[in-house]
């Protein structure tokens, strides 16, 4: 019976994000809600990583072409704002680069700039205004202010088997191949 | 001492955390003072204070040994000792001291930056030496200057000395106040006498600065006698922790930021050393201290401390609006700030850069369980449980069930991920110590592997440098050369850049010993907030 009403292109089957054995079904002309297709980062075969990496890298160095291009100024407070973009205009640049086969929201944008802010290379500042909220949140791209610890340095320190190291155990310091190839460098 | 203990730390062989660090301290002093001090020390941190007796008992060593042991201890401010209840004197070793002799090149460092040669060789010879009088410390150092071909010129050499201790670098070691039969007991310094020069210091150097011999005995030392002197640790750390703040900053907004940083510091450098933050400062007097060939205008300091004000991710604030703005730095966060971003670096080099970001937004967010962190950061659902439960593992993320039924049933079971900074750290410094430990021993084992090609070199370099010192035949000297055969040479080179590229390495992992430990010495004065 379902088979014949699809036949007639009444309703459609649709997969929701659960990846549950369930079909679902619905009216033809109607688009599914957000919480059941996952939203613009689930596709047909499930959550889209590359798709997210992409964006996350094309995003990123849009944010630092912008950074690099404000050197010649003096004043730091007039440098920083020319290296500060609005969300609508990494939205914009975004949508023009066409990678994207579902439209992007703002909202999506905005949560792959908060990724890339807990990826220690974007800050976003808010400044209050009358505009909508697009328009009040701003991002620039930044380097990483301590970029190596001095244990890490070490073959101990990335070490996948430091706690069964022991003196005189089957992984020693003594006896340590990872040592030897960091030493013979 | 900054003991890190673990919760989910693997046992090998029964060596626990602790009894790690104690053989990290028996390594470091067995390489400064000998294999019997170093046996007298792990004996004596395992059982914590003990009389002469006891300790000969449990080490089973002859009191001379032990005494002469203690004795180089005590002058080296590693061991102290105190009259207890009983009226016998016990004896503690303390293992901090201990540990801060991997980072003795970096305070020569320091000092080498700020008064040249000179300085750099007054501290070198405290730092071997323990203590050491006024009189004494100037004439080895003159020798030493002598040797390697400068003018000992002793008025410079004590101009130095005492800049060094009004600066604060060097202290007095407290004075006896009354000795009775069993001990001495020493006077209570307070924080300023410890840095007064008095003339009486010097009297040991006679006109032509030849050292006079002490006639007195011990029991007639007055107090007019010259006293000894020694390294003041706490201000050598506030000068490496200042550095690493002028770091960041300079990293975060330029590097004239980082000047202005380093002149608010340096301003304020006679503070209480663990202060929270710095007195406030004005605009003026920052412009007025900054290095003249590089001197901005005042509107520009002014532009960049109100940017670094404003900035919530900064360690500057504004305390007052007189005088073009009062300014101060606000120590404990920027400690916070090294310590989160010196983690998230381990982090990432530990667990990959995917890790670093879900370790960022566990530490922003508080508590959240797996669903929460795969729609924020992005990730799909199995990377995410792989990543958070490695990171479990080893205890840089804290796992808190909540059961939501009475049968506590994993399906109907909360998982909250969170990341407990100070549990985190004494991880960190954990591995630290344990690297630490596998260098030195590493580097024992290659130097008694090859200890003869070693002392081969040895003997060869010193001929060598004695038949140069003679003016000898250049012919003579080559032979001498010659007595390596070149593939030797090359060996010796090669292992001499092993035993190099391993004290490198100690002395950066006590970079990070350094902050991870600034981090905790914080903790009980200014809160974790």
């Amino acid at each position: 019976m379902l088979k014949n009403l699809e036949s007639k292109k009444l309703i459609k089957a649709v997969t929701s994000v659960n990846q549950s054995k369930r079909k679902l079904y619905m009216l033809y002309n109607l688009t599914p809600d957000s919480s059941i297709t996952g939203g613009a980062w689930y596709s047909a075969d499930g959550f889209e990583s590359e798709f997210v990496d992409v964006l996350n890298q094309q995003c990123y160095r849009f944010l630092k072409e912008k950074a690099d291009g404000a050197t010649n100024v003096e004043n730091p407070i007039a440098k920083r704002n020319m290296q500060y973009a609005s969300l609508l205009q990494v939205q914009k640049y975004i949508t023009e680069l066409g990678i994207s086969k579902v439209a992007l929201k703002v909202d999506d944008i905005e949560k792959i700039l908060q990724t890339l802010i807990y990826d220690g290379k974007v800050e976003s500042t808010i400044q209050a205004s009358s505009r909508p909220a697009a328009e009040c949140k701003f991002y620039r791209a930044v380097d990483s202010l301590l970029p190596s610890t001095g244990l890490m340095r070490t073959p101990c320190g990335i070490c996948p088997v430091h706690r069964n190291c022991y003196p005189g155990g089957e992984v020693s310091p003594e006896t340590c191949v990872y040592m030897t190839d960091w030493l013979n460098l | 001492m900054v003991w890190a203990v673990g919760y989910h730390d693997y046992i090998g062989r029964g060596r626990t955390m602790a009894q790690r660090e104690i053989s990290l301290c028996k390594v470091v002093c067995s390489e400064l003072y000998g294999s019997t001090i170093g046996e007298v020390v792990a004996g004596m941190l395992a059982k914590g204070s003990l009389t002469l007796r006891d300790s000969c008992r449990r080490l089973n060593m002859k009191p001379s040994q032990v005494k002469n042991s203690l004795c180089v201890l005590i002058h080296q401010h590693i061991a102290g000792f105190k009259i207890g209840g009983d009226g016998l004197v016990y004896y503690t070793v303390n293992p901090s001291s201990i540990l801060l002799r991997p980072r003795f090149p970096r305070y020569a460092m320091v000092i080498q930056r700020l008064y040249q040669d000179t300085g750099e060789l007054i501290i070198e010879e405290l730092l071997m030496k323990g203590e050491l009088t006024g009189g004494e410390l100037i004439s080895r150092v003159r020798d030493r200057l002598i040797a390697e071909g400068n003018s000992g010129d002793l008025d410079s050499i004590r101009e130095t000395f005492v800049d060094l201790v009004h600066t604060h670098f060097l202290r007095r070691c407290p004075a006896v106040s009354q000795t009775t039969p069993t001990a001495p007991v020493l006077l209570q310094q307070d924080t300023d006498s410890g840095f007064l020069v008095r003339d009486s210091d010097f009297t040991e150097l006679n006109d032509r600065g030849v050292k006079r011999k002490f006639s007195g005995t011990p029991e007639t030392k007055s107090p007019e006698d010259p006293s000894c002197w020694y390294i003041n640790p706490d201000r050598f750390h506030q000068s490496l922790r200042d550095q690493l703040l002028v770091t960041v900053t300079t990293n975060a907004y330029g590097p004239i930021a980082g000047e202005i940083v380093q002149t608010v510091l340096r301003l304020s450098v006679t503070t209480v050393y663990r202060a929270a933050s710095t007195e406030p400062i004005s605009t003026h007097r920052v412009h007025a201290g900054l290095p003249g060939n590089t001197k901005s205008s005042v509107t520009m300091v002014t532009t960049y401390l109100n940017m670094m004000a404003e900035d919530p991710n900064s360690f500057v604030s504004r305390a007052g609006d007189d005088g073009g703005g009062m300014f101060s730095v606000n120590i404990k966060s920027g400690v916070q700030l090294l310590v989160r971003e010196t983690l998230v670096t381990i982090v990432m080099e530990r667990f990959g850069s995917k890790s670093a970001r879900l370790f960022r937004l566990i530490l922003e967010k508080g508590a959240l369980d797996q669903k929460q962190i795969e729609s924020i950061a992005l990730l799909p659902p199995k990377e995410t449980k792989q990543l958070l439960y490695q990171m479990f593992l080893e205890s840089y993320v804290y796992l808190r069930e909540i059961p939501r039924s009475s049968d506590r049933s994993p399906s109907r079971t909360l998982y909250y991920f969170s990341v407990d900074i100070q549990k985190v750290v004494r991880v960190a410094l954990g591995h630290c110590y344990k690297t630490l430990l596998n260098l030195m021993l590493r580097r024992e084992k290659e130097a008694s592997d090859n200890r003869r090609l070693l002392d081969q070199g040895t003997k060869v370099d010193s001929i060598v440098e004695q038949l140069t010192q003679d003016n000898a035949d250049p012919e003579q000297i080559q032979e001498v050369r010659n007595y390596l055969t070149p593939a030797e040479k090359v060996q010796l080179e090669l292992l001499k850049k092993r035993l190099n590229a391993i004290q490198k390495a100690e002395v950066e992992v006590d970079e990070t010993v350094f902050i991870l430990s600034l981090y905790l010495e914080y903790l009980p004065i200014h809160g974790s907030s």
